[in-house]
């Protein structure tokens, strides 16, 4: 049995790991992404020691297993919840699986030891970086054995929680004939949950000062403790050194995994069936059809396609929910509210000049252009063989992202203006930039995709979650946002809407120069 | 129709997989294309759609170069696929519509020729179904629909009849002979020597990326079958 699963392993594994595949250019690319990466993985877990030295100079040292354990976990959340429904369910080599003589639990669990082993390297980042700051209050070899391990096991229990919700959601989902739709709605109200939860935590936090912290820094524990025992667990082993925690630490991460991968396996023949299989009805008949340009039948296939993945919604247009989300929360918060709930010294000179570039930090994290042309996979011929230059079809793809963030922009931009009344000119200015922002990102994204195509995957997820487009996409996006903020916030001095008419101007010179490029791409 | 010169595509790795290869397709020829696999002729059926790049020689279609005019040649062309991967998440009657839009086919002809072709190939009743739920045999159906739906001039197919009933077969035989009775020019790739032999008027095989015989089917197994000739050679020479 472990000689099948290694297998699977395998078999996961290679369609996951990039290593290998590259030549000439595309290797260059490669290994530049890579130091990317490892330079955002430093900046976290210089954050995490930071955090962790901070909490050891006012005297809470004991919470650092605890927050060390909790980030840990946070980050795993953060990275599985839209992707676990993706890694288990709706997979393209589901039926070659179950055609083989392996049990389903072994099928399940190479699916999850992918995206534990990715969530390990994360929690195994955070917690050596909270290590070396806990190093001077460490006792005993103990210490150092739990917490090692501890990092092994961290995401274990978050891996499994987050694909615990996929799967719950995905077993609801497969009751219904439109289960794709079903799934986005229950995912995105699950995420805003979380979310709205984790802002009420956040503003019990903030609205203590540091000197009350260290003083309730037992009722934090015991806060953290209650919410997440296992946190509790691996505090005490090593902060008292106790094996029966630790032990409990690591009965509960196995403990629950089994559950969940045993549990699942009884019914993910029912589950995977009920979202990929539906009997033809065999009664349609040819009605009256309408007919419409090249342009319009590439951009409504777009569009249906993005509509019918939830992978592709929730991790590509949440960027535009979040912005509008975000906004709306500052209209009827009122931003006085939320200047005291941050309680940030000198926020008050630039904080309103900040708050109106919500949508233009947030928008350009919807990026459904950056992976659109990767996800015609298989399907490429179909494009490749069609009497339409790749001007239309580049259109199509980005008129999808418009789709999303323009309508964004502008909600956004309304909320903006309720909640902070700011001069017409700004507000004008302002929502300018936004939409131009947005045709950056579409115009952008499609660039990016042509520069780390990925047309052989199994799985969406590949490309949507764990391809180079996506994260330059996404993260490129959020760049050029902060950058723009950055600027407003730096020349002050300036009135704001002559700032947004400039980075206007600049954001639409480098759109044309990129849709400049693209109209030179002969081959896809 | 078809004129394919010196056609050359060599690999990333230095394999030629056509090498110097040459053939004519004329108005009305059904003109089989023959040979083991990984001979090149899905390789040289993907050049000729414009799916594939080429690093040498020529192809026309109706006249046009299909590297200077690839737009011009995919406006007459038709392909299917060896293995046709469909947009999963439209449905049969959303595909079709995509299609027949991006070729610029007007409505009633669109209606008329889905009806037609449809009912033949006895699919039109679940064109209203995702692509997704459909078996491989009826996708190959609607990829044939979709072929069929803009009148091409040109049907480059790679084995078209995997997958297919019995009467679907028939019933694309029947289509094929249609069309090239109307002028149109057929030509495919196929395992079936008895399929070749009864229904093309030309038959080329491949080997090794290079053409070993081609030319007017009645002429080239007079004394012998298709078979019999395939195997002279593909395995004597």
């Amino acid at each position: 049995m472990s000689r099948q699963f290694g297998w699977l392993l395998r078999v996961q594994l290679l369609g996951v790991l990039p290593f290998g595949r590259q030549k000439g250019k595309g290797l260059l690319r490669f290994w530049a992404l890579g130091v990317l990466y490892v330079g955002l993985a430093a900046m976290l877990l210089w954050y995490c020691y930071m955090l962790a030295a901070g909490l050891g100079m006012i005297g809470l040292s004991r919470l650092i297993p605890l927050y060390a354990i909790t980030l840990g976990s946070l980050v795993t959340i953060f990275f599985t919840f839209l992707k676990a429904n993706g890694v288990l369910f709706g997979c393209r080599d589901y039926e070659l699986l179950t055609a083989l003589p392996v049990p389903t639990v072994l099928v399940i669990s190479s699916r999850f030891v992918v995206m534990y082993l990715f969530n390990m390297a994360l929690s195994v980042g955070v917690m050596a970086a909270m290590g070396i700051a806990y190093a001077p209050y460490a006792d005993g070899m103990a210490t150092w054995v739990f917490w090692v391990l501890g990092a092994l096991l961290a995401s274990l229990i978050p891996t499994t929680v987050a694909s615990l919700a996929a799967a719950l959601v995905a077993a609801v989902s497969s009751r219904f004939r439109y289960s794709n739709v079903v799934t986005i709605v229950i995912s995105l109200v699950l995420t805003f949950g979380v979310l709205v939860l984790t802002m009420q935590v956040g503003r019990m936090e903030d609205s203590v000062s540091v000197a009350t912290v260290a003083a309730l820094g037992d009722q934090m524990a015991a806060i953290l403790t209650r919410v997440y025992p296992p946190a509790g667990w691996f505090g005490r082993a090593v902060s008292e050194g106790s094996a029966v925690s630790f032990a409990a630490f690591v009965g509960a991460s196995f403990g629950i995994y089994l559950v969940f991968a045993f549990g699942l396996s009884a019914m993910y023949q029912r589950i995977q069936n009920g979202l990929t299989v539906h009997g033809a009805s065999r009664e349609y008949k040819v009605g009256r059809l309408g007919s419409r340009s090249a342009l319009a039948a590439l951009y409504q296939k777009e569009w249906r396609g993005f509509l019918s993945s939830p992978i592709y919604v929730l991790n590509m247009g949440i960027g535009m929910l979040m912005a509008v989300a975000a906004s709306a929360v500052l209209c009827f918060m009122g931003p006085e509210t939320l200047l005291g709930v941050t309680n940030m010294p000198g926020l008050e000179s630039w904080f309103s000049r900040l708050v109106l570039f919500i949508p233009v930090v947030i928008l350009p994290m919807s990026n459904t252009a950056c992976v659109s042309l990767s996800l015609e996979g298989d399907r490429l011929w179909i494009l490749k063989s069609l009497p339409v230059g790749l001007r239309e079809v580049f259109l199509a793809k980005i008129l999808v992202n418009l789709t999303v963030g323009l309508p964004g922009a502008l909600l956004s931009c309304l909320f903006l203006w309720v909640g902070t009344k700011p001069a017409a000119a700004d507000a004008l200015a302002m929502l300018a930039l936004s939409a131009a922002v947005v045709c950056l990102t579409s115009v952008g994204g499609i660039w990016v995709n042509l520069k780390f195509p990925v047309y052989e995957w199994k799985n969406q997820i590949q490309v949507v979650k764990q391809s180079a487009s996506s994260m330059c996409g996404v993260l490129g996006g959020l760049a050029i946002g902060v950058g723009l903020a950055f600027a407003a916030v730096k020349w002050q001095q300036y009135p704001l809407w002559m700032i947004g008419v400039a980075e206007c101007l600049a954001v639409a010179a480098v759109t044309l120069v990129l849709w400049g490029r693209l109209l030179r791409v002969k081959r896809l | 129709m078809l004129e394919i010169r010196n056609l050359t595509k060599v690999y990333k790795n230095g394999k030629k997989a056509v090498d110097g290869l040459s053939l004519t397709v004329s108005d009305g020829d059904i003109y089989g294309f023959i040979g083991h696999n990984g001979a090149g002729k899905s390789t040289t059926i993907k050049s000729v759609v414009g799916v594939l790049d080429f690093d040498a020689g020529e192809i026309r279609i109706d006249g046009h170069d299909v590297k200077k005019e690839p737009l011009a040649c995919k406006q007459v062309t038709a392909y299917i696929p060896d293995n046709p991967d469909l947009y999963e998440h439209l449905s049969g009657i959303q595909y079709l519509n995509f299609i027949a839009d991006v070729f610029g086919v007007p409505a009633r002809e669109k209606e008329q020729r889905i009806r037609e072709y449809g009912e033949r190939l006895e699919i039109v009743g679940a064109l209203g179904d995702s692509i997704g739920s459909y078996s491989h045999g009826m996708r190959q159906k609607v990829a044939i629909l979709s072929a069929l739906v803009h009148e091409p001039r040109l049907i480059v197919l790679d084995e078209p009849f995997v997958g297919l009933d019995p009467k679907a077969s028939l019933t694309l035989k029947e289509i094929m002979r249609e069309l090239c009775g109307r002028g149109s020019a057929i030509f495919f790739s196929t395992h079936v020597l008895e399929v070749a032999q009864k229904l093309c008027n030309k038959v080329a095989i491949i080997r090794g990326g290079r053409l070993v015989v081609d030319g007017d089917m009645e002429r080239l197994v007079r004394d012998h079958s298709l078979e019999e000739l395939f195997m002279e050679v593909t395995e004597h020479e």
